[in-house]
């Protein structure tokens, strides 16, 4: 009994230092508007749900609707890789990068790649087949096919 | 490959420049991953799988492993590590992991070899300090002495993943083969604290030999964002051989009384142990709520000319025990431990998280009164053996990326789970009164490297 009450009063305290932070209202609306999601011309899909999207970017789906092989692929920029993890993936950077090392020390996966800059990353998604990533609005995305997000 | 190989390789690859997001070095299309963790522990009473009373530093772990895509649908990898804590690991390098995995399609996989057990929402991690909040996970759900036997499973699995559109998504494993377990590691010792007549004498497990392991493993990630609910179960089955050291003096009067002559011959031990977890997690941005409860049901007999004799058949039969076969069957008992722990990252480099772990050895005998009254004797041993509380606070702090620092302390009540091997028995106390303390605290941190 004891032992609970002073679990009880750690989690008040807890909560009560999240509340004096501000951390448990830390954001605004989710940014995910400010993000596009693109992908190489070889990609037989036009659209996606985010599930779907969250799915590939986790590692749970793995292939397009023709059977090809997808690979995801991340940008190094801090602020659009925040906002495209907290609109489409549901998890902070650090979540996400933790989910991926789990996977990589059980052997169960291989950590996306990661491109510093929006040229670079567009570079690889032209020049690879079944590739989709993302990229701040406004970035030219003419030689992508840019995904609509349902 | 020895451990000064595994440091070498790590330091060396520490001084090169990395890449990418995750971090790996790659080397003609293979990836290298590796980690260090140096760790010290220092506790107020008893000493918690390590001589922890004197404060120790044997408390550190390192792995390295190597993987690659052969094709579009297959992967090998491999990985060896180190670990030491007190008596179990010293620090020898064995096979951590060796994985082929074929994903033919998203809902349906196969793995062969030596397969990382899916057990819980952590049990994956938890050779990998830098994957979790706490330095150790809640003892009642992970308990650390059983470690080296339910990390890994050798044989095959089947995984997949499901998407139920606007339901979510479901992940499964299920997985079946053999798992580690020698006679000088955690599962022996625990067999050994844990044997039916524990408190009236002692045995050495000499040879395990493993019939079988099984795991399956449900996941559902719901259609509320960050809410994941999950069932798995694990079980097994082995032989045993162990001298059995009733030499006591304690025990030498008990059995004289009987007119059991000592020494006593070999026991041999059948063990079959069945376990079922529900987990519940939930994530709201930086908030990781989670809750885990876990029941073992363990079903032992063994075997002894000790038991022919009538006198303490008659001791066995008040106690509960079957001896109608040619093995003593030990009536069937069940651990049981659950938590709640909650984590918080306030800052990119500091998490603060805590839980709170209750853990019964026998959970129709919480309060440890039938362990220590047998039948027709006077009291031994402590009560509060039966059972492990634990409140944990810990802070964790993101140096930087690659970099990890961890304090955490813990108020204990209780003294289940830890091992007689690491707890003597005071000779001048042949009753233990005051061989395990019921109030107590532990002290951990833990530095880890990882790339």
């Amino acid at each position: 009994m004891k032992e609970k009450l002073v679990f009880l009063l750690l989690c008040a305290s807890f909560m009560g230092m999240l509340l004096i932070t501000g951390g448990i209202f830390p954001y605004t609306a989710h940014a995910s508007d400010d993000v596009l999601i693109v992908c190489n011309k070889s990609v037989p899909e036009d659209s996606l749900t985010k599930d779907v999207i969250q799915g590939i970017f986790l590692g749970e789906k793995s292939m397009w609707s023709d059977g090809s092989n997808i690979e995801f692929v991340m940008l190094g920029d801090d602020s659009i890789t925040r906002d495209f993890l907290r609109g489409y993936v549901g998890k902070t950077t650090s979540q996400f990068r933790t989910y991926w090392k789990k996977k990589v020390f059980t052997g169960r996966g291989k950590a996306p790649m990661s491109f510093d800059t929006s040229e670079a990353l567009i570079e690889y998604i032209i020049s690879t087949d079944g590739v989709i990533g993302y990229l701040p609005k406004g970035a030219d995305n003419s030689r992508l096919k840019t995904m609509t997000v349902k | 490959m020895k451990k000064k190989t595994i440091i070498i390789l790590l330091l060396v690859l520490m001084s090169i420049p990395f890449l990418g997001t995750i971090h790996a070095y790659e080397y003609n299309g293979i990836d290298i991953y590796g980690f260090i963790s140096q760790g010290y522990i220092v506790s107020t009473d008893n000493n918690f799988l390590a001589k922890t009373e004197e404060g120790t530093t044997q408390f550190n772990e390192m792995g390295i492993n190597f993987s690659t895509d052969i094709s579009n649908k297959l992967r090998l990898g491999i990985q060896f590590m180190a670990r030491d804590l007190g008596t179990i690991g010293n620090n020898e390098v064995v096979l951590d992991w060796a994985i082929a995995d074929f994903r033919w399609r998203d809902y349906l996989g196969l793995l062969v070899g030596d397969i990382k057990l899916s057990h819980g929402l952590y049990n994956e991690i938890r050779d990998v300090d830098m994957l979790r909040t706490n330095i150790f996970l809640p003892q009642s759900v992970y308990n650390e002495a059983w470690r080296e036997i339910i990390t890994s499973i050798q044989g095959g699995g089947l995984y997949g993943d499901v998407s139920l559109d606007t339901a979510g998504s479901i992940s499964y494993i299920a997985q079946y083969g053999t798992s580690h377990m020698a006679p000088n590691k955690g599962a022996a010792r625990l067999l050994e604290d844990q044997w039916p007549l524990s408190s009236i004498g002692s045995i050495d497990v000499n040879q395990i030999d493993t019939k079988y392991f099984y795991t399956g493993s449900v996941r559902w990630d719901s259609m509320l964002d960050g809410l994941v609910l999950g069932t798995s179960t694990w079980g097994y089955k082995f032989d045993s051989e162990a001298d059995t050291l009733l030499d006591g003096a304690y025990a030498s009067t008990a059995f004289a009384a009987l007119g059991v002559e000592l020494p006593i011959t070999l026991t041999t031990y059948k063990v079959k142990a069945d376990s079922c977890t529900g987990s519940l997690e939930y994530t709201w941005r930086n908030l990781i709520l989670a809750a885990e409860y876990t029941r073992i049901t363990y079903n032992i007999s063994f075997a002894n000319d000790l038991f022919t004799n009538s006198a303490v058949a008659a001791q066995l039969m008040a106690g509960g025990a079957d001896l109608t076969g040619d093995m003593v069957k030990v009536p069937r008992f069940s651990s049981m431990g659950y938590y709640g722990s909650m984590a918080y990252r306030f800052k990119p480099w500091l998490e603060v998280g805590t839980y709170y772990s209750v853990y019964y050895a026998d959970e129709d005998d919480k309060d440890g009164y039938d362990r220590t009254h047998v039948k027709g004797l006077d009291k031994v041993g402590n009560e509060h053996r039966g059972w492990l509380k634990d409140i944990c606070l810990t802070l964790r702090f993101d140096i930087q990326e690659l970099w990890v620092l961890k304090f955490e302390g813990h108020k204990m009540d209780g003294a289940a789970i830890m091992l007689g091997y690491d707890n003597p028995v005071d000779s001048t106390d042949p009753n233990e009164e005051d061989r395990y303390e019921e109030d107590w605290y532990m002290l951990a941190a833990k530095l880890t490297y990882n790339f």
